[in-house]
């Protein structure tokens, strides 16, 4: 009796690695969301009044971005220099995309937070609270109030 | 969690030393033992899941299937086949765990370069120390395979592979080695002292000696490869090794120190190997947990030395190739662990006659300098940048010799290299001392507690932290 | 029953050979010693230890000799746990603090609880960047490991230098030429749109290169004279380009002309420059026109801040035109009220005395004097250019002062709300060669 409830624990064991390496494995699968549903997501919960929506030219310019390394974007920024709010979702394609946007980002943000430092101490604190995240071939990236709750939509939404 | 944290020393440490010797059953010195391995078990899993609140379950998965190898080798013991099947059985289990969440993505890229595929794969994240506790639980299937240990109760077993003092960095404990004090051991106040004072011994190599110096590898390593003046490249290396020494020897004494004030001895991991005078000598003094590991575990089953040459040459490349995978999921630790077991057979076979007949000092140079050359192997993410540094080093690269940047990290670092290389080889340690007992132990105790207060203070107001071993 | 042989335990850190064969500890009952708990005594009850009273009251004999130093074993475990005990007590007490002075940034909170940031793992790096910045004494902490690093050689620190006679001296920034390229081509291209005004350049250098020998020893920076001529090479004909690097050479044997803790230059400083500038512009200037007042003795800059160790602190002059109290008004963009004064006297009395100088970092001043004539200045500046603008009131009958890094606008409006005849860039090295907004505030580049 012991011998078979030891068989049956390790099958068990063995079943639970094989879960956990399948769910390893396709946790980072592009999702199938479509882009405007994670947009809403994230934009309903994100503090964006004020900010203006920019286009593909102004991604070139802020990130060295080209068109056809995303398929899809939204950035919303301020006019204001002083206001560091931003918010920008990408839909990239692979796990490859996602890195490269994701590196341009960090690039960006590590560039205007050096602006900051030491002037103004609220801005470069909100900066520094920043969400930079890759998952399931979307990008995200935010800078204002609440930066855990925008990130959990955002992983949610997915 | 990292040992060198204000989480660590003044949260999480002070809770589980208070849970582990409150007093529940004063009379009954067994169930005291065993409350006090549930509570370092229960505060292990704290520990672990502070840092890996995911792969906390993984490891738990692990301990409970290893858990139930044990008992069942031990059900078989008649049957030899079958006994062997089931150990199979475990190591396979095992190993492709440690295989798939550390090495997939590596194996993957090296696919994807040598047959010029695009295998899209997403390599997962490396849990904290599967290398150190999966390789403990092989050393306890393996030895409960082999007759000379076993326990039937989870809550030491557990304890055993998930006790924090060495679940994140080492050293690698066998079970053999601990069995007895898991049932039953005594932390007298000298030991716990001592563990106190080992401890902070620990915490002094890393936060004060290891970061420091490796903020100026930092800097160096940033610099232009190819306007380096050999001089800096060398100061870089240097840097380094006194780093990594100092970085992974203090992590072990920082654990040896917290088991001892569980009550735990666990062996040495480090014995001042740049001392070293000859490459045997050095790999029996670094990491020499893992080497015995590799050593009892893969060597002696091999065939270790008792076969012909030829077998036992291959015997060492393969436990030496094993050791630098080991290491890290890239060639360059591969190349590297390999090539200490080249130099090895070149010890054994070519120079065992020579080697005595040099003169110790040049026999300590030259294995410093290897060991220099291999720890730029070890630090570069790619062979070009490993061959570009030494190319450096040795004013191949159309670069000087002498520059005034290298007279600049003279300046501001040499000090430091030079305390710290004392340090390493063993000076302060072997300094005469003055023969009164009671001076002796004030002087400790209050030195000790001043590099405490020091490594606090350096803690808090230090950004750079890094351990380099966490790799694993 | 294991026989304690203490010696085995500590005999590395603290005997001597001969000393470890005389001491053994006699065979004890397997009472385990008990270990006093960590210092927080209302918590826990404090446990006895059994082996010792059961020593006292056994007789005293040869065969059994007490172990030496145990009391002091027992009081260093003891200090050593209330020393931890205290520090977490002490650092759960004290309330949080929300800014700090020295490092010119908020402190972190305590992060939020939520079940997502403990299974991701954000909640504990949140709640251990939290403790560090909460630290009881953080902030002597800061100071003595700087104190320590520096008797021990480190020279460089948080990104400045520690030089020599109490100078600090901030990075140089590398020179980029194809990007320098690209903000000398917008500047161009604003210049020779209007050729009725005079656009007249000026880049400072820094005090690294100013004060070079006071670097520390041996360290390596650029020429940056040879970067400036660079620069100054990529500017149109049009374009005056003013040379600051003389003056400020020559000056500095009878003035100080940079702060030894602040990477701004002093006053006197831009005084030597500003002769230059007014003859670009065909001015002379006479020295006995201007007053200087020391308005501090004790300013610690920027640069202090990022090493706290170095021993220094500085004197702060303003600098005006004699007879100039109410010759001029001035507005400030994000205030309504109009200041008779450039000067922030308030400032005196807070950490950055520089801002003395027109105050915290403005968009735009605009400066309206009693002069009568039409000659209108624009200034476009970064914050060397604070205490120089006051110097350049007998001059014009209004000066616009813009940052075009928190600048809202773009420049155009700026442009024709005045007919502006002169434009003056200041910048100092620095900050120029990392400048990233000029060229938009300017007019993108429309290729």
């Amino acid at each position: 009796m012991k011998k078979f409830l030891l068989k049956l624990g390790e099958l068990v064991c063995v079943v639970l690695l094989g879960l956990f390496i399948a769910y390893v494995c396709v946790q980072d699968n592009v999702s199938t969301e479509p882009f405007e549903k994670v947009k809403e997501a994230v934009v309903s919960v994100a503090s964006a009044d004020g900010l203006t929506e920019r286009d593909a030219l102004e991604i070139k310019k802020k990130l060295s971005l080209e068109g056809d390394e995303y398929t899809d974007f939204l950035c919303l920024s301020s006019d204001s220099v002083m206001d560091v709010r931003e918010l920008m979702i990408f839909k990239a394609g692979d796990a490859d995309a996602v890195r490269n946007i994701s590196g341009k980002i960090e690039a960006y943000v590590k560039e205007k937070t050096a602006i900051f430092e030491g002037y103004a101490p609220e801005e470069s604190s909100m900066l520094s609270a920043h969400i930079l995240t890759g998952k399931k071939g979307y990008v995200l990236f935010y800078v204002g109030d609440s930066p855990e709750a925008v990130a959990a939509a955002f992983s949610q939404s997915l | 969690m990292v040992f060198s944290s204000a989480a660590f020393l003044f949260l999480f440490l002070p809770v589980t030393l208070i849970l582990y010797f409150i007093r529940l059953f004063p009379s009954n010195q067994a169930r005291e033992t065993a409350k006090k391995n549930f509570v370092l078990l229960a505060m292990s899993l704290v520990f672990y899941a502070w840092g890996e609140p995911f792969y906390v379950l993984l490891m738990a998965l692990s301990i409970v299937f290893n858990y139930f190898i044990g008992f069942d080798i031990e059900y078989h013991r008649e049957k030899p086949k079958k006994m062997k099947c089931i150990l199979v059985f475990g190591i396979a289990f095992n190993l492709i765990s440690l295989g798939f969440f550390k090495y997939s993505g590596f194996v993957v890229d090296s696919i994807n370069s040598f047959f010029s595929l695009d295998i899209q794969f997403t390599a997962p994240g490396l849990p904290v120390g599967i290398s150190f506790y999966t390789f403990q639980i092989l050393s306890y299937i393996v030895d409960v395979y082999r007759g000379t240990v076993a326990q039937k109760r989870l809550v030491p077993f557990a304890a055993y592979v998930t006790m924090f003092p060495q679940l994140i960095a080492g050293p690698i404990v066998q079970y053999g080695d601990i069995e007895k004090q898991l049932n039953e051991r005594y932390i007298s106040r000298e030991k716990f002292a001592a563990g106190i004072i080992i401890f902070i011994k620990g915490m002094g190599k890393k936060v004060l000696f290891a970061n420091t110096v490796g903020a100026f590898y930092t800097q160096i390593s940033e610099l232009e490869i190819t306007s380096v003046s050999a001089a800096t490249a060398w100061i870089g290396i240097i840097c380094y090794t006194l780093q990594i020494y100092f970085d992974f020897s203090g992590y072990s004494d920082m654990a040896t120190g917290l088991g001892k004030m569980l009550g735990f001895d666990f062996i040495q991991n480090f014995n001042f190997p740049y001392t070293a005078k000859s490459i045997t000598d050095f790999w029996r003094r670094w990491h020499i947990s893992l080497s015995n590991w590799f050593r009892d575990y893969v060597y002696i089953p091999l065939g270790g030395n008792r076969v012909g040459a030829v077998r036992h040459i291959l015997n060492i490349l393969v436990v030496w190739a094993l050791t630098g995978m080991w290491h890290g999921a890239a060639w360059n630790f591969i190349a590297w662990g390999s090539l200490y077991g080249v130099l090895l057979i070149v010890e054994k076979y070519l120079l065992k006659n020579i080697l005595p007949k040099i003169p110790s000092v040049f026999r300590w140079a030259g294995t410093m300098v290897v060991v220099m050359i291999g720890w730029v192997l070890f630090s570069k993410e790619s062979f070009s940048e490993a061959v570009d540094y030494i190319k450096a080093m040795l004013c191949l690269s159309g670069n000087a010799f002498f520059d005034s940047s290298a007279m600049y990290y003279i300046s501001t670092a040499g000090l430091s290299i030079v305390i710290m290389s004392l340090s390493a080889l063993g000076y302060f340690a072997k300094m005469p001392r003055i023969k009164n007992y009671r001076f002796n132990v004030i002087t400790t105790a209050v030195g000790y507690t001043l590099v405490f207060l020091l490594c606090v203070i350096y803690l808090i107001s230090e950004t750079y932290n890094p351990f380099l071993y966490f790799r694993f | 029953m294991e026989k304690e042989n203490f010696n085995d335990e500590l005999k590395d850190e603290i005997l001597t050979d001969a000393e470890a064969t005389e001491l053994v500890v006699p065979e004890k009952s397997e009472e385990t010693v008990a270990v006093e708990d960590e210092g927080q005594s209302d918590a826990v009850a404090e446990k006895i230890d059994e082996t010792d009273a059961a020593d006292k009251e056994a007789p005293v004999s040869e065969k059994k000799p007490k172990p030496k130093g145990r009391v002091i074993f027992t009081l260093f475990i003891t200090f050593f746990c209330l020393l931890i005990g205290f520090l977490s007590v002490y650092g759960f007490v004290t309330p949080d603090r929300e800014f700090s002075e020295n490092e010119s940034r908020l402190l972190a909170k305590m992060p939020e609880f939520t079940l997502n940031g403990v299974l991701d793992g954000t909640f504990m790096k949140s709640f251990e960047t939290y403790l560090t910045d909460q630290f009881p004494f953080r902030d002597e902490a800061i100071l003595l490991k700087s104190i320590m690093e520096r008797a021990l050689g480190k020279r460089e620190e948080n990104g400045a230098y520690i030089g020599k006679d109490g100078f600090l001296f901030e990075k140089q920034t590398a020179f980029d030429g194809e990007r320098m390229k690209v903000i000398a081509d917008s500047i161009n291209r604003f210049a020779q749109g209007k050729e009725a005004l005079n656009t007249v350049f000026v880049l400072v250098p820094n005090s690294s290169f100013v004060y070079s020998e006071k670097l520390p020893d041996y360290l390596e920076t650029e020429n940056q004279k040879e970067q400036i001529d660079e620069f100054y090479a990529m500017l149109c004909e049009a374009i005056v380009k003013t040379d600051a690097v003389t003056p400020l050479l020559e000056a500095k044997a009878a003035h100080q002309v940079f702060y030894k803790s602040d990477h701004h230059w002093t006053t006197r400083g831009a005084f030597a420059v500003f002769e230059k500038i007014m003859e670009s512009f065909g001015e002379e200037i006479a020295e006995e026109e201007f007053e200087f007042h020391t308005v501090s003795n004790d300013f610690e800059g920027t640069l202090k801040s990022k090493s706290p160790a170095q021993n220094t602190a500085d004197s702060v002059e303003v600098c005006f035109p004699k007879n100039s109290q109410g010759t001029y008004f001035a507005e400030f963009s994000g205030e309504g009220n109009k200041k008779e004064s450039l000067f922030f006297k308030e400032k005196l009395r807070e950490k950055n005395h520089y801002e003395v100088f027109l105050g915290s970092n403005v968009a735009k001043v605009s400066v309206s004097t009693v002069l009568e004539g039409d000659r209108k200045l624009l200034v476009i500046k970064d914050s060397f250019a604070n205490c120089l603008i006051p110097m350049l009131t007998p001059y014009f009958s209004k000066i616009v002062v813009i940052d075009p890094r928190y600048m809202t606008e773009g420049i155009d409006g700026i442009m024709n709300e005045d007919a502006f005849t002169d434009v003056l860039f200041l910048y100092n090295a620095n900050t120029f060669f990392s400048d990233s907004v000029l060229t938009d505030v300017l007019g993108r580049n429309l290729i």
